[in-house]
């Protein structure tokens, strides 16, 4: 899960990609500045990709660019220390354990510290008053990115590539398209590429296709998610008001505008990265098509999945099995047969990580009922899995179905601000507060229904009967050959429309419904 | 297949072929394509720039733009009040109108106690529509800087340009910043809407309704006001404009517009009376500015017609005939009776009352 309120995007006064600073200044400059220093070697390049990211991250403000250093800089040099110490397990592991609770703790200090005292306030078990800190941009992202890398330079034999300087690690925490809102980078997919001398002169097919990603990336943000949201913060506003069709245009509004904002987020990430000749993993693989929960988050901010199922799902299941063979009882299929080890060996940590997961992406039980929720699903789905024979399993149409209302549940309840206002909307969903259209204060009146509902239904045959962008592009197998691109007139031309389309449509004053029509 | 660096070329070269077309569609048909608001605005601006504005101008916001119907009205008036218009709009009325070779007779403003203490639709409306052209937007940013005003230089949305560029990328009608609304109008559908409004404009002089329910009870800004604290830059130019017509000694009338029940009965006591001492301090100030009837009036819910205490058309033509016997009054130069009421009656019953030189009760 993502979108501008998970992953933190910046605020209006940030470089967003989407803006005409970071298009028209910032990327041409960072663009030019790194090829041309690419003639007189890598390294000035990489400083210089290094510091064009930290003047994106300092734009929004330049107050969190020191602790952005710091944890990079702290971050580096226990990696270095854990790398010397490979013979001495637990010295290493002490000091991953103490630099994993640095990290943890600057997290809890800006994100979570406020919410976690003012409960505590609010059922009388503390008495201490503390300001809600900004939170800096992307903290999440680089914190969880570099405990990773800490994670891997542990162990008698790291995956870490050795002869990665302090550099390489820069760039790969800091690089401008994922530091603020993901993809969830891995250093193995990332340093070596650093080391391609290739990929320090500019390459027209990188860019072309790049563009492409960007282009394609921008329209769905711009022209598709905008617009789509205009209804949502009015209807959870007025949820407890909303009668049974209302209800759902808010809730499918929204699934709409998060699927459209953070897949758009993820194909300009992608893009960007592209130009600078460097490959990110696709993110974001149509998770609307998914027939099952569990192949809904293989394909819904992939990174992330892979990342805690990596660094936190798998090291506690693995311990729980240790724990289980230890004492005799069976693991693997066999424990998972019966009741109680399946859910000791799989619905257990599955709950955990999706919990954590849930808090990760901000301070609020909304969250944690998410995370846990999604840990219910994959539980059941996972049961199902094994328990149900393979004639049982449902067709394709039926999967998607019943996969998207599961998770058009959890976004009503990660979007609401607090659980009574996703109950009062799960509730209006079901009819219990009427029947009726009506948004109170969406300034739409009845004659945008009909509007409504064909946008809607453009939209859902985007996301299920479209290509993707990487199939589109050439980077996925698919079937729409007509739809793939290629370097060919036509689709520089259409390229060329789209990326116009996507320009104009950039901080485009809306219009206001102040005036009734 | 064509090598890389055509298409790059090619992509270019499209692009930049299809953003021209789209700015010169932009800039050459605004009616095309502009919110349907838009054709009263240009409606007004013609007659401002035919010097066609007759004896009695008004000025000031939306409920004024509403309420005031020209064509009900013995004398000849053009109303220049806008939607989300505050005292920079009126000023910039004001003065065009004053370099037309015959002045007005009268000048009856007319804002609410809001547009003076928030800003409004600045960017959206009055720059996005021409109304506050180049000079009179550069006169504004300076003076907003110069004040430590912030409030007219960020827009509604903040797009994250600053202002000097915002002002000038709508001087040139930049085209990202009305494509919203080319794609929102349908590249051309609106044209024939907008020309009709056009015309009806001009027929009305300048007067056009927004809500048109048939009562409301929503609550409008002043029932969210917590103080009343003038805007320095609504302030500065409410002044200039006053000044400006006190040394061609015309007469101003300021005539509030009413608010509906649901929110007379919001407003705090506190606001009513800044509001009132802000206009009273103008009046002992200038000789030629006169506060006419009261400042807070207020009319049943059922003549609203929104929830921006617009009056709906029954509303504004009950309304009319009550200022029509106000203004013939302070055109004769009595007091007249400008506490304009409802009656019970029905409007053909208020009417014929106005006629009879009896202000409705």
């Amino acid at each position: 899960m993502s979108g501008a309120r998970a992953s933190g995007l910046p605020g209006p006064d940030g470089v967003l990609f989407n803006s005409y600073v970071f298009i028209f200044a910032f990327l041409p400059a960072a663009l030019a500045g790194f090829f041309v220093l690419g003639r007189f070697g890598r390294r000035a390049a990489l400083v210089w990709l290094t510091g064009a990211s930290l003047v994106f991250y300092g734009w929004w403000n330049p107050a969190f660019l020191p602790l952005l250093g710091v944890s990079v800089l702290g971050n580096f040099a226990v990696s270095r220390l854990l790398l010397a110490t490979l013979e001495r397990p637990r010295l290493q592991g002490w000091l991953l354990g103490g630099a994993v609770a640095l990290n943890l703790a600057a997290l809890v200090h800006y994100k979570y510290l406020a919410a976690m005292l003012g409960f505590m306030r609010l059922h009388g078990v503390v008495d201490l008053a503390f300001a809600d800190p900004a939170l800096p941009l992307g903290i999440s992202f680089f914190t969880f990115t570099q405990i990773g890398y800490l994670a891997d330079c542990r162990g008698a034999a790291p995956v870490v590539r050795r002869g990665s300087g302090w550099l390489d690690y820069a760039l790969f925490v800091t690089f401008f398209p994922h530091l603020i809102a993901g993809p969830v980078l891995h250093h193995r997919e990332i340093m070596p590429q650093f080391a391609k001398p290739g990929n320090f002169r500019p390459i027209g097919a990188n860019i072309a296709v790049g563009l492409g990603f960007f282009t394609l990336g921008l329209l769905k943000k711009c022209l598709l998610a905008d617009p789509t949201g205009v209804v949502v913060a009015p209807g959870f506003a007025h949820a407890a008001a909303l009668p049974l069709f209302a209800s759902w245009q808010v809730a499918l509004s929204y699934s709409l505008q998060l699927y459209f904002d953070f897949s758009g987020y993820s194909d300009m990430a992608v893009g960007l990265a592209r130009m600078f000749n460097l490959r990110f993993p696709v993110n974001f693989n149509s998770p609307y098509k998914a027939r099952s929960v569990i192949e809904y988050w293989q394909r819904w901010h992939i990174t992330l999945t892979r990342y805690l199922t990596q660094y936190l799902f798998n090291p506690m299941a693995m311990a729980l099995l240790r724990r289980r063979a230890a004492r005799g009882l069976p693991i693997g299929r066999a424990a998972q047969a019966t009741a109680g080890g399946f859910a000791v060996t799989l619905a257990l940590p599955l709950c955990v990580t999706m919990g954590l997961a849930g808090i990760w992406h901000g301070a609020g039980w909304t969250f944690l009922v998410f995370g846990l929720l999604h840990g219910v699903y994959l539980s059941v789905n996972h049961a199902w899995r094994i328990a149900a024979p393979a004639s049982a399993r449902p067709g394709a149409v039926f999967g998607v179905g019943l996969t998207y209302l599961a998770v058009l549940a959890g976004a009503v309840i990660f979007r609401a601000p607090d659980l009574s206002t996703a109950f009062d909307l799960l509730t209006g969903m079901v009819g219990m507060h009427g029947m009726g259209w009506a948004i109170p204060a969406d300034g739409k009146g009845q004659g945008r229904l009909l509007l409504d509902i064909v946008w809607l239904g453009l939209l859902y045959a985007i996301v299920w009967g479209a290509p993707n962008t990487q199939e589109i592009l050439g980077e996925a197998q698919s079937r729409a050959s007509a739809m793939r691109w290629r370097l060919s007139l036509p689709w520089a031309l259409g390229f060329g429309v789209a990326a116009a389309v996507g320009l104009l449509s950039i901080g485009g004053t809306g219009e206001f419904l102040y005036f009734q029509f | 297949m064509i090598s890389s660096s055509r298409y790059l070329v090619w992509l270019a070269a499209s692009a930049v072929l299809f953003f021209a077309g789209v700015w010169v569609w932009v800039a050459e048909m605004p009616l095309a394509y502009l919110d349907p608001e838009y054709p009263s605005w240009l409606a007004k601006r013609q007659m401002l720039g035919s010097c066609d504005l007759g004896d009695v101008l008004v000025v000031g916001d939306s409920r004024a733009a509403v309420n005031i119907e020209p064509a009900l009205l013995d004398v000849k008036t053009t109303n220049l009040a806008v939607g989300g218009g505050q005292a920079i709009e009126a000023y910039v009325a004001v003065r065009r109108a004053l370099a037309c070779p015959v002045a007005p007779r009268r000048v009856v403003v007319s804002l609410d106690a809001g547009h003076f203490v928030r800003p409004d639709l600045f960017w959206e409306r009055s720059v996005r529509f021409g109304f506050v052209d180049r000079a009179d937007l550069s006169d504004v940013l300076r003076t907003a800087q110069r004040l430590g005003d912030r409030s007219v230089l960020t827009p509604y949305h903040d797009d994250g340009l600053p202002p000097l560029l915002r002002a000038k990328l709508y001087a040139v009608r930049f085209p990202s910043l009305y494509f919203n609304g080319v794609l929102k109008g349908g590249v051309f559908l609106r044209l024939w809407q907008n020309e009709a409004s056009l015309r009806a404009g001009l027929a009305s002089r300048g007067q056009y309704f927004f809500g048109t329910d048939p009562g409301s009870s929503g609550v409008a800004a002043e029932g969210g006001l917590r103080h009343f604290v003038p805007l320095a830059v609504q302030d500065y130019y409410f002044h200039r404009m006053l000044a400006m017509l006190a040394a061609r000694d015309i007469p101003v009338d300021f005539i509030a517009m009413p608010l509906n029940r649901s929110t007379r009965a919001r407003v705090l006591p506190a606001v009513e009376r800044d509001y009132a001492a802000y206009l009273n301090g103008y009046a002992a100030r200038f000789a030629n500015f006169k506060i006419v009837g009261k400042v807070m009036p207020d009319w049943p819910d059922r003549f609203f017609g929104d929830s921006f205490a617009h009056l709906n058309p029954g509303g504004a033509a009950r309304y009319s005939a009550g200022f029509d016997l106000c203004l013939r009054a302070r055109m004769e130069g009595r007091a007249g009776n400008c506490d304009i009421g409802w009656s019970r009656g029905t409007l053909a019953e208020v009417q014929a009352g106005v006629q009879a030189g009896v202000q409705p009760p």
